[in-house]
């Protein structure tokens, strides 16, 4: 890391920083923990306007963002898969129209919030073709994704596509390979508690690349 | 002022209406709301309630909107309707924080040990439902009603043979190793095994068991048509089966309207072959005469009272002789209280319990009129107008299509005390208040809201006589419900038995 971070955006429990483009998180809670992030005690310092000097920083990594490759999945997961589309009901009911009628390149962007629910569906999909080892080139174009969408989203976008994850898809991942009773629905619920309808449309888009690959395989 | 706005072509499920209508109440200058579907059901109800929809073209499918208020936010209010509609204030909570699986294929990849379905959907899909279920090789509580007779004896045969019990239709509660499912109150565990129609028939044994320090291990739910002829109380005896196998249950209790000869004799019969402890709370039944170790009892808390000796190893005859003694006690307690002129409304909430306080009330005062009577020549032509001596069951299908149970939601029933006490000629209000998993966060302030209005208006002219159903440690805490209750000058008693008796010995 070299360069001086700026204050981006500022949460409650997150702030995310700035260099070169790219986001850099500081964040409380370990279960917030992305790729580019680092886990501090307190963010009251964290001043507006601070500028941090990257070039000594030496910090333990704590948190590997790295999607892991799925050895097998556990065929018992089968039907929750398939419920994919069953999730995009409400208010995310648009992005299975979208889906429908112009594909996955319309979803870019689509949804209110700092994480439309169109990129949520796509990250979720892009982790889920990392963790079956499958090419996935072809599924939206990256051409100028930063004008298509918010800053935050596509740094998202570009993290899943390098293979990238956060903590609670990981642990998702995990426990669906181990196939431990319980552990999937917790790490099911963890995801579900991430925004409005955030965790939500990244399940779906996880579990709807996860069953079309089934059905190719 | 009124105003009401159709929406077409929408759908929205009761939850969701009655959540917006509730908000819309909480706001100053509202003084009713309410949003339906336009089935007919729903038209007479809206129009009783005094919204006046005369000369709009409405369909099944259309959503109104009604709501008296204020009239300079009236407007607003309309517009804070569609606001909750849409965007919901209290659905992020809801829905972010849980995954739950949208198939049962997927609740099973999730929960691959589970051996019992609880099914709560419309009743016209809940029968294939149910049949996959048990194709799977899961137990059933088919909580859903409107089931079709023929469904049921396909399901409950299949299900016999596969060694599977379906609990239901209509069943609404149900025990399994303590812990309640559907509307259940925490009671404690114990050696009791109950089989039970499973409504609040079951409840109030329950929780009469409970107050006698008694606990229950598994309540088994039949539904209300298990024991007639034509299923033959196929669940009713798998039920019992299971009891009598069971070495943890000692004492076998069963409730609920009297079975077929066919059924009764088929369960008689069992029972006497499995010799362990049985007590037939049949209410309204005909039996008399125990025949240790079975015994008979045509009321609710006298099954409780009963079994309890049973369990303690006392005498069931001198529980029953304290029983009536407490009986005998409430004339002196309508004494203190002093009689009213007039006529007895009851309202309702659980269905065995309404039918329980016709059965006393019946042979204090002579017929009760009612939209579930127990003669067919007493039932009201029009369940929204009380008729004489009169008992209303607001968990009948006619009160509940489109709207919550009115143990989730009392406050429709609260509006109908206060259309009851305008009457000149009613002199006792009895009612229920069932507490327990499932039901409504504070069902007493709904009703006590209602009595405060009717107190100020009409003075000490109408006693309300109700009871409680529930322990303290139900979500509701017993003791608060009844304090609410008392504090508005409601005469409370320990039973639905004993209520139904106070409220007859207080007219005159």
């Amino acid at each position: 890391m070299r360069g001086d971070f700026h204050l981006k955006e500022r949460y409650k429990k997150t702030c995310n920083l700035i260099l070169d483009g790219w986001r850099f998180s500081l964040v409380l809670d370990y279960k917030d923990m992305g790729p580019r992030s680092l886990l501090v005690d307190s963010l009251d310092d964290v001043a507006d306007n601070l500028l941090i000097d990257s070039k000594n920083l030496k910090v333990p990594v704590i948190y590997d963002p790295n999607i892991p490759q799925a050895s097998s999945i556990p065929r018992r997961w089968d039907a929750l898969f398939r419920e994919w589309y069953m999730l995009l009901d409400d208010e995310l009911e648009v992005l299975l129209f979208t889906l429908d009628n112009d594909g996955y390149d319309a979803l870019v962007g689509l949804g209110p919030g700092s994480t439309p629910a169109g990129d949520d569906f796509l990250t979720g999909m892009h982790i889920a073709l990392r963790w079956m080892g499958h090419n996935f080139e072809n599924v939206i174009s990256f051409r100028n994704l930063e004008s298509r969408t918010t800053w935050f989203s596509s740094c998202m976008l570009y993290d899943a596509a390098c293979g990238l994850t956060w903590y609670r898809s990981k642990k998702l991942l995990e426990a669906l390979s181990r196939g431990a009773d319980g552990e999937v629905e917790d790490a099911l619920n963890e995801l579900m508690s991430t925004g409005h309808t955030s965790g939500r449309a990244w399940i779906s888009g996880f579990f709807h690349a996860v069953s079309v690959c089934n059905s190719f395989s | 002022m009124q105003r009401v706005e159709v929406v077409r072509g929408v759908y929205y499920d009761s939850v969701s209406l009655m959540r917006v209508a509730q908000e819309l109440t909480k706001i100053d200058g509202v003084i009713d709301a309410t949003l339906n579907m336009a089935t007919e059901a729903n038209i007479k109800i809206m129009s009783a309630a005094g919204f006046d929809l005369s000369g709009l073209d409405l369909r099944p499918s259309d959503l109104v909107i009604a709501v008296k208020a204020n009239e300079e936010i009236i407007d607003g209010i309309i517009a804070k309707a569609k606001e909750y509609l849409s965007n919901p204030p209290w659905k992020t909570t809801e829905i972010s924080q849980q995954y739950f699986p949208k198939s049962l294929n997927g609740a099973l990849s999730m929960l691959p040990e589970a051996n019992l379905a609880l099914i709560s959907i419309a009743g016209q899909y809940a029968g294939d439902e149910a049949m996959e279920c048990l194709n799977k090789g899961l137990h059933v509580m088919l909580y859903s009603d409107n089931v079709s007779l023929e469904k049921e004896i396909e399901l409950k045969k299949i299900a016999k043979e596969r060694g599977l019990l379906v609990m239901g239709p209509d069943c609404g509660t149900a025990v399994v190793k303590g812990i309640g499912l559907g509307f259940a109150n925490a009671c404690p565990l114990g050696p009791v095994g109950m089989v039970a129609a499973a409504g609040t028939g079951l409840q109030e044994v329950h929780v009469q068991l409970a107050h006698r320090g008694i606990g229950v291990l598994h309540a088994i739910g039949t539904g209300g048509r298990d024991v007639k002829e034509a299923v033959g109380g196929i669940t009713s005896l798998m039920g019992i089966e299971a009891l009598l196998e069971n070495d943890d249950v000692k004492v076998i209790v069963m409730v609920g309207k009297p079975p077929a000869p066919e059924v009764e004799k088929k369960i008689f019969q069992r029972l006497v072959s499995g010799n362990k402890p049985a007590v037939l709370g049949y209410i309204g039944g005909e039996l008399e005469g125990d025949r240790p170790p079975i015994y008979f009892c045509k009321e609710l808390e006298e099954t409780a009272a009963v079994t309890a000796a049973v369990v303690n190893g006392t005498d069931p005859d001198l529980a029953r002789k304290d029983l009536n003694l407490k009986y005998e006690h409430l004339k002196e307690l309508a004494s203190h209280f002093g009689k009213r002129k007039g006529y007895l409304r009851g309202l309702y909430s659980g269905g065995t319990l309404c039918y329980e306080a016709q059965l006393v009330a019946s042979k204090l005062l002579g017929p009760i009129y009612s939209n579930a009577p127990l003669d067919e020549r007493y039932k009201l032509p029009d369940s929204l107008k009380s008729i004489g001596n009169c008992m209303v069951d607001y968990g009948e299908d006619e009160f509940t299509q489109g709207r919550l149970h009115p143990m989730m939601d009392s406050s429709f029933r609260a509006k109908r005390m206060i259309e009851e006490a305008k009457e000149n000629e009613v002199g006792v209000i009895l009612f229920d208040c069932v507490l327990g998993y499932g039901c409504h966060e504070s069902p007493a302030e709904q009703l006590a809201s209602a009595i405060s209005q009717v107190k100020r208006e009409v003075g000490d002219r109408i006693i309300f006589v109700g009871y409680v159903c529930g322990v303290e440690a139900d979500p509701q805490i017993a003791s608060s419900q009844r304090k609410i209750l008392e504090d508005v000058g409601v005469v409370l008693a320990d039973s639905n038995a004993q209520a139904a008796r106070l409220a007859c010995l207080l007219l005159q």
